[in-house]
């Protein structure tokens, strides 16, 4: 190297930060601090499966099927519902853009509808009691989105009055319910990939059930929390989907 | 604990070090130290781990890099730094060289400022450096000669003056 570039780093060292270095006691507090939004965050990455492998039982089973006769076509968002959740809120079918789908809207709608997407019922430690904002939830929207080789994404879209509370309660799943198999011996193993990339809060979560992996992404925006299903090791898709949740529910 | 296991001592006698290394590769001394707290911060949350490695400077080296290319890839680094820290502010008495150096390594393709930086500012053999970045030495080589090569022609230097690893 020659000896000017040598002097040019020899000058680099002892260049200044643009403030104080923290200090070791704040470190530890950021490291702190950084654990416990790690628990909370961690605490996403349990969610509910009525059956291990299933990807998304968040809906009822009597709910699964899309109703006959509510599919719509791919460009059009499923039909308006009165459950307070306007449709532009649910996604429509050219969001996908990696893979043509068909839209149908659930039939069990309303704030007694589709089930809290992170009801862990099959977790010993699991209680609805122990989730507050479930009992506040004002409506709920859910939507199937189907290829036609039967690749099928879920959404569902809630209002809380306090969606941030909802989220919380979304990390206590995981403090409650950690690690668990399902009692065909399935194991459940879950992954928060990232979170605060889209909307007001955002979770995007892998989740492996057996030999099965599918995505969750959680986006909130104001009083409105979407959950979306997607199945496949698809993190860049799922991710990518994140931004255009967080645009409907803005509309 | 005195001294939290030695963490408090660690972290002032290896601070400046990293500072230097993460500024030279982001080019942003607000962004580089954000990244570095965040770094000795994971640190401290296994700290009963990480001070059983050899090198623990190198682990907290190693995150605070990917912490700075995991944001630069999001393309989100600009905005973080301007929420956290507003826009970057001035360098205390910025010396005119390294301004002029930072601005040429920020030139630089990411693989060769990493490896510019990794030894000739940190000061790691090549061999080191290899096993930093994961890549071969005959590759470090490579991206050193390389960016010797282009920080010459940036800052107008004599690029016959590069000498060989």
């Amino acid at each position: 190297m020659s000896d000017k570039l040598s002097t040019l780093f020899e000058q680099m060292h002892g260049a200044q930060p643009p403030a104080p270095f923290a200090s070791s006691d704040q470190v530890r507090s950021r490291g702190r601090q950084r654990s416990r939004r790690q628990v909370m965050a961690a605490a996403c990455a349990i969610l509910a499966v009525a059956g291990a492998g299933a990807g998304w039982a968040a809906i009822r089973p009597s709910a699964a099927p899309p109703r006959p006769g509510t599919s719509v076509s791919p460009s059009a968002p499923p039909s308006a519902v009165p459950t307070g959740i306007p449709t532009s809120a649910l996604l429509r079918g050219p969001d996908f853009s990696s893979v043509e789908v068909e839209v149908g809207e659930l039939d069990d709608q309303g704030a007694d509808g589709p089930d809290w997407p992170f009801a862990e019922k099959s977790c010993p430690e699991y209680r609805p009691a122990d989730y507050p904002s479930l009992s506040q939830r004002r409506s709920a929207r859910a939507a199937t989105y189907t290829s036609a080789d039967g690749w099928q994404a879920v959404q569902i879209v809630e209002r809380y009055p306090d969606a941030q509370a909802n989220i919380l309660d979304i990390g206590r799943v995981l403090i409650n319910c950690r690690a668990y198999a399902v009692p065909d011996g399935v194991e459940i193993k879950q992954t928060v990939v990232d979170q605060g990339f889209a909307g007001d809060n955002s979770l995007l979560i892998r989740k492996q059930s057996g030999r099965n992996v599918a995505y969750l992404v959680v986006v909130r925006v104001g009083s409105l929390v979407s959950t979306l299903s997607l199945p496949g090791d698809i993190e860049n898709q799922a991710r990518s989907m994140a931004e255009t949740m967080a645009s409907r529910l803005r509309t | 604990m005195a001294d939290n296991d030695g963490f408090d001592a660690f972290y002032a006698e290896s601070r400046q070090r990293l500072f230097e290394c993460l500024y030279a590769l982001t080019s942003n001394a607000a962004e580089a130290q954000d990244v570095i707290q965040e770094a000795y911060a994971r640190a401290w949350q296994r700290w009963s781990t990480v001070r059983g490695y050899g090198d623990p400077e190198a682990w907290v080296r190693t995150v605070a890099r990917r912490i700075a290319i995991s944001r630069w890839r999001r393309a989100r680094n600009a905005v973080f730094a301007h929420r956290r820290a507003g826009p970057p502010p001035p360098i205390p008495g910025p010396n005119p060289d390294t301004v002029l150096l930072i601005s040429a390594l920020s030139r630089l393709p990411l693989p060769q400022r990493e490896a510019i930086v990794l030894h000739h500012l940190v000061g790691l053999p090549v061999a080191e450096v290899a096993r930093e970045t994961g890549v071969a030495p005959g590759t470090v080589k490579a991206r050193l000669s390389r960016g010797r090569r282009a920080l010459a022609e940036l800052l107008s230097l004599d690029p016959s003056e590069d000498s060989h690893v």
